[in-house]
């Protein structure tokens, strides 16, 4: 460049030459990114999109969308309704179903997971957190449940359960007690699905809230021993503050995924007795596939998309605060 | 700068192919046809299906038949969604309830044309109803089904119990005799499909038909006393597990645990394997009792399997003859043999090798108690939980509704369904 | 305020060596002792042991009067300032001095006045509302103190206080804690791996090595008269000198040591004190035969350079590798023959520590000449001090 160009002015830039010159220095980044985008749109935002515009149709089982098999030529014969599916659901109007108890039993399904992972969760970190013989052996069991795919540890409780021929009555019945109606008493069943998402979630929780504690530095027990602190003192002023941020967004994580469970109930109780397990998330299912109502299954997983959005922004508000805790 | 080049040519490239590899597949082969067909039998009775299916493969080396084991009870969902995005099986054996809906939805093949008026005159004639939807054929049947009373003669003479119960009241006495030390009269299933025979020997039904469209008549007087005739004689049933009901029913009844069980023939085999049933000549087999005032009425709830094709297939000459195949004589009479199950052809009974198969004979002998279920297109849903029909015999059973409370929720639930709301 | 005593005190964990041998030690009342030596010396588990942080296997421990080996921590009155501060995240500064107080139940008027005064006599005053994290690394090292300090405790432990401070702090701090046990006139008990602090806060210094007390003496003591090899190249900055030498006895009385072997070889004749010790005419010199093998030790201010080529018995000469430029003085490596590096020095090769003036420069020859009144001597096999 050090030819005699004098003062002249490179040409001004138009926004086409910007253009161009910024691809030509991007266009690299932007080819190794196509795929993702590619693939997210097709995999995530298609679905999405399509299933929020189900939730304002009556598509069913019997005016199905027969798009997919265009060879077939049969043209759709399911209607726009706006919001009747939300307002169905919300005025209740389903004579099979209290949607009501639904929306109870759905927070009881959060709370007493939430509560019982936590308080048991807890429990074993504590208790693996001393040193103990065969800790490692301890640590490793506990890695089971975790490792068992959800379907599986349904079944297997689903044995237990098993009114007249599970484990469990059988049990009771050993030891001259009455046997628990597991699926045709609603709080029983309730219970059941309850113990099998606790059983299956107490591995994440004492593993986080171990990792929490083992980062808890050991002078500060030590500290709080010379300060005059008692064992109980020392776990309410040092191992619960200290705890708090982990715990706290474990719990909220915790709340997602309970929420978001399936699995153990529609193969546990199915819901059952006469919906008094469902949640939310178990019975949408059963109206969008079993029952083939695809607009009201829909407008179901819009409610639960809404719900979810609410509880990861809550989420993601706990994580910025506890970037700046301590 | 060739070289980043290359690297992103390659990624859209490979991008591309698994794109394409997902939709793409079957293009327009000279080779053997493979026709896809999802079977739904149970691992007992699925045997003979898989040796059939091999035979015919041998009979039409230009035909390969891709069998896939389906369980019964996610079928319909899976058939119904597959239906829609193009990838259902060219054939699937379907429970009879399911051939209106699926035929009214137009996931089905028309067959008419297949089928000659003498093959047609061949089947009996309600399996044969359920497989026609508008006139025309949309199915072939396999088997025909209804519930028999299952018992236990052993139990049943040494409790001074000669014949099976002809009447509800013989059940009731029976029963009352059967329940003691820790045994059982019978065992239920617990499930809206195993409450019909005494919905409908009562006088009661689902649906008038008569009427368009359907109405409810679950909850007419016959439907409910049924219903409480139920409750009543639960009491000498083992308790109920709504989610494993059928399991441990059937079990129940196996171990010698319950004297009766009212079944389907599909369970015959199974039934066999049972501790109780070591001498097989133990089971016997009558039909479900009446109620003496109503008098001997069709009161056993016909069901059955049919042969269907997907509007989509793209072979159906082949995946006719498959059909076809599977449901003629001789393979009725092989499945009948195998499985004791009943064939839905006239010259499958009258068959010399069907001489020995004394189960299906004693079936077929019971072939007038079977009621038809109401052929609509939302047949296939009558049971599933939409209609509310399972959570209010639930609270029924119970004691959360009485009767007649129930039987009105779920008349209810069957007006939504065929207002199709 | 106590005393505190170790009376033939083990620690063993499990059935490996013990990390403390028969310790024996008494801390005096109001006493500055400073418990140093390298890492895993044992120091800071004698430090934890007073803390009742440790369990002590064998012996006992007296704080005051009382045998402490059963007491609780708490119940020892005693008070201990952490490696990391280890200042609780979720309290106040406020919190974290008050703590203990409000445990003890004292009326919260009280536990006020308490914390202000400590605080100000730390500066602290104006965190008091703060967070830990919002403090920086001294102002937290004093939050810790002054969290020892409001328990008023009869003894007063630290662990490496200074160790996380950078090193201009260090100083600072330094003299901020020596000034805290004059106005407390608390016994105070101080861990560190660093010579220096030792050396300018203790009243009295223990060395400790591999469980074992080497020496305990005052600074000056320990500077001048180490008991052997190790506290003599631990104590010091930079460290002593060694040389492996061998005694040879001259006719007329006198004594010389021959350093380096062969062409290398140079000799010291030995005068005063040093002389006595060879000779064996000062008490506890043991073996004074010729050609006795020893090590002698040099400290490197008893260098000073000569400008003649030497000969006159006290002189050493070498090349020099480094200068280092101190402003008020020059540290400089010399190549020396039969130099001997003990584990423990700080310094590997032989320095000497000339005025700020001189002028040398890396790869010169050098004479150093040696006050051989000042040398010291160790046994080779005992590494114990020839006096």
């Amino acid at each position: 460049m050090a030819t005699v160009t004098g003062t002249m002015m490179p040409p001004p830039m138009t926004r086409v030459t910007r253009m161009r010159r910024y691809l030509r220095s991007k266009w690299f980044a932007y080819a190794c990114i196509t795929p993702i985008v590619v693939a997210t749109a097709v995999l995530i935002y298609y679905p999405l999109i399509v299933g929020i515009y189900y939730s304002f149709t009556n598509a069913s089982g019997t005016n199905p969308n027969n798009v997919g098999i265009p060879f077939l030529n049969i043209p759709s014969t399911f209607k726009f309704v706006g919001l009747k599916n939300f307002f169905d659901i919300f005025a209740n109007t389903d004579p099979t179903v209290d949607v009501r108890l639904i929306f109870l039993q759905t927070l009881e399904w959060i709370f007493f997971n939430a509560v019982l992972h936590f308080s048991i969760g807890l429990g074993l970190a504590l208790l693996l957190n001393r040193k103990i013989r065969f800790r490692g052996v301890y640590r490793a069991l506990l890695i089971v449940p975790w490792a068992t795919p959800q379907f599986v540890a349904a079944f297997g409780w689903r044995f237990l359960f098993n009114g007249d021929y599970g484990f469990i009555n059988l049990l009771l019945e050993r030891l001259h007690l009455a046997p628990i109606d597991w699926t045709g008493q609603p709080s029983a069943a309730m219970a059941a699905v309850i113990i099998c998402n606790v059983w299956l979630g107490i591995p994440f929780m004492t593993i986080t809230l171990l990792g929490g504690l083992q980062s808890i530095p050991n002078e500060l027990y030590e500290v709080a021993e010379l300060d005059g602190a008692n064992g109980w003192q020392r776990f309410q002023n040092v191992t619960l503050p200290l705890l708090r941020p982990t715990a706290v967004l474990v719990t909220m994580l915790d709340v997602i995924w309970t929420f978001n469970v399936f699995a153990i109930i529609f193969l546990i109780t199915g819901g059952g007795p006469y919906h008094r397990s469902d949640t939310f998330v178990s019975y949408a299912f059963q109206v969008a596939i079993i029952n083939q109502k695809y607009g009201l299954g829909a407008a179901y997983g819009v409610i639960i998309l809404l719900i979810l959005v609410v509880f990861v922004m809550i989420y993601s508000r706990l994580l910025r605060a506890n970037e700046q805790v301590y | 700068m060739n070289k980043r080049f290359f690297i992103a040519i390659g990624a859209l490239a490979s991008l591309l192919v698994m794109v394409l590899s997902g939709c793409g597949g079957s293009g327009g082969s000279s080779g053997p046809v493979t026709i896809k067909y999802w079977y739904t039998e149970g691992a007992q009775e699925a045997v003979v299906i898989t040796q059939l299916i091999s035979k015919f493969e041998q009979q039409n080396p230009n035909i390969k038949v891709d069998a896939q084991l389906v369980d019964f009870a996610s079928a319909h969902d899976k058939f119904a969604t597959a239906a829609q995005n193009g990838t259902a099986p060219d054939v699937l054996r379907a429970d009879v309830g399911w051939n209106t809906e699926f035929a009214a939805n137009k996931y089905l093949y028309d067959i008419t044309k297949y089928v000659s008026a003498s093959d047609k005159s061949d089947y009996l004639q309600a399996p044969l109803a359920y497989a026609t939807y508008q006139g025309k054929l949309y199915g072939l049947p396999q088997v025909t089904d209804f519930l028999v009373l299952y018992y236990n003669k052993k139990v049943l003479s040494s409790a001074g119990i000669t014949a099976a119960p002809k009447t509800w009241s013989d059940f009731d006495a029976a029963n009352k005799k059967l329940t003691t030390g820790g045994k059982f009269g019978w065992a239920w299933e617990g499930s809206s499909y195993f409450s019909q025979p005494f919905i409908f020997s009562f006088g009661g039904g689902l649906f008038d038909t008569s009427t368009n469209p359907p109405t409810p008549i679950i909850n007419n007087a016959g439907s409910v006393a049924g219903l409480n005739f139920l409750k009543q004689e639960l009491a000498y049933a083992p308790k109920i597990d709504f989610q494993n009901g059928y399991t441990n029913a059937v079990k129940a009844f196996q171990t010698g645990q319950a004297a009766m069980l009212m079944n389907g023939p599909w369970e015959y085999t199974n039934i066999l394997t049972g501790s109780a049933f070591s001498d097989p000549t133990n089971l016997g087999v009558a039909a479900v009792p009446m109620d003496q005032a109503t008098g001997d009425v069709a009161r056993s709830p016909a069901g059955g399997q049919n042969y269907i094709m997907y509007a989509g297939t793209k072979h159906p000459d082949e995946a006719y003859k498959f059909m076809s195949f599977m449901s003629s004589e001789a393979s009725q009479v092989a499945i009948a043999n195998a499985n004791k199950t009943l064939p839905t052809r006239q010259s499958a009974y009258n068959d010399s090798a069907m001489a020995s198969n004394t189960a299906v004979k004693s079936f077929a002998a019971l072939l007038p108690t079977q009621k038809a279920r109401p052929v609509i297109p939302q047949g296939g849903q009558i049971y599933a939980t939409v209609t509310g029909f399972d959570p209010n015999l639930q609270k029924f059973l119970t004691g959360q509704e009485d009767a007649q409370t129930a039987a009105n929720n779920i008349a209810d639930g069957f007006k939504k369904l065929v207002a199709g709301s | 305020m106590a005393d505190v005593r170790f009376q033939h005190v083990y620690k063993r964990y499990g059935e490996n060596a013990p990390v403390i041998t028969d310790l024996n030690l008494e801390i005096e009342d109001h006493e500055f002792l400073v418990l140093v030596g390298p890492s895993g010396c044992g120091k800071s588990t004698a430090l934890r042991m007073i803390a009742g942080l440790e369990d002590i296997s064998e012996g006992e421990l007296f704080i005051g009067e009382r045998i402490v080996n059963d007491v609780a921590p708490k119940d020892r009155d005693i008070a201990m300032v952490f490696q990391n501060y280890a200042l609780y995240p979720h309290m106040t500064v406020f919190d974290n001095m008050a703590f203990a107080l409000k445990l003890r139940h004292t009326p919260a008027e009280e536990v006020g006045q308490r914390v202000e005064r400590a605080a100000q006599m730390l500066g602290i005053t104006p965190y008091l509302k703060r967070k830990p994290r919002e403090l920086s690394g001294g102002q937290r090292q004093r939050v810790a103190l002054g969290r020892a300090l409001v328990r008023d405790p009869q003894v007063f432990l630290l662990d490496e206080p200074l160790s996380n401070l950078d090193a201009k702090l260090r100083v600072q701090t330094r003299a901020e804690i020596s000034r805290l046990h004059q106005a407390t006139g608390t016994t105070f008990v101080y861990v560190t791996h660093d010579q220096v602090e030792a050396m300018t806060m203790g009243d009295r210094i223990a060395v400790l090595n591999a469980g074992l007390i080497q020496q305990l003496g005052t600074p000056q003591d320990l500077y001048d008269n180490p008991s052997n090899l190790f506290v003599a190249g631990f104590i010091g900055s930079p460290s002593m000198d060694f040389f492996e030498v061998k005694l040879h006895r001259k006719g007329d009385g006198h004594a010389e040591i021959i350093i380096g072997q062969g062409d290398e070889q140079q000799r010291l004749t030995l005068t005063g004190h040093a002389a006595d010790v060879a000779t064996g005419q000062a008490p506890g010199a043991g073996d004074t035969s010729d050609g006795r093998p020893l090590i002698v030790g040099i400290r490197p201010e008893d260098f000073t350079l000569n400008g003649a080529s030497g000969g006159d018995g006290q002189t050493i000469s070498g090349v020099v590798d480094v200068v280092e430029h101190l402003g008020n003085e020059q540290l400089v490596y010399v190549r020396l023959p039969g130099a001997y590096v003990p584990e423990a020095a700080e310094t590997k090769g032989s320095t000497a520590r000339l005025g700020p003036s001189e002028k040398v420069s890396p790869g010169d020859r050098i004479s150093l000449h040696v006050d051989t009144s000042r040398l010291h001597f160790f046994d080779p096999s005992t590494t114990k001090s020839l006096v």
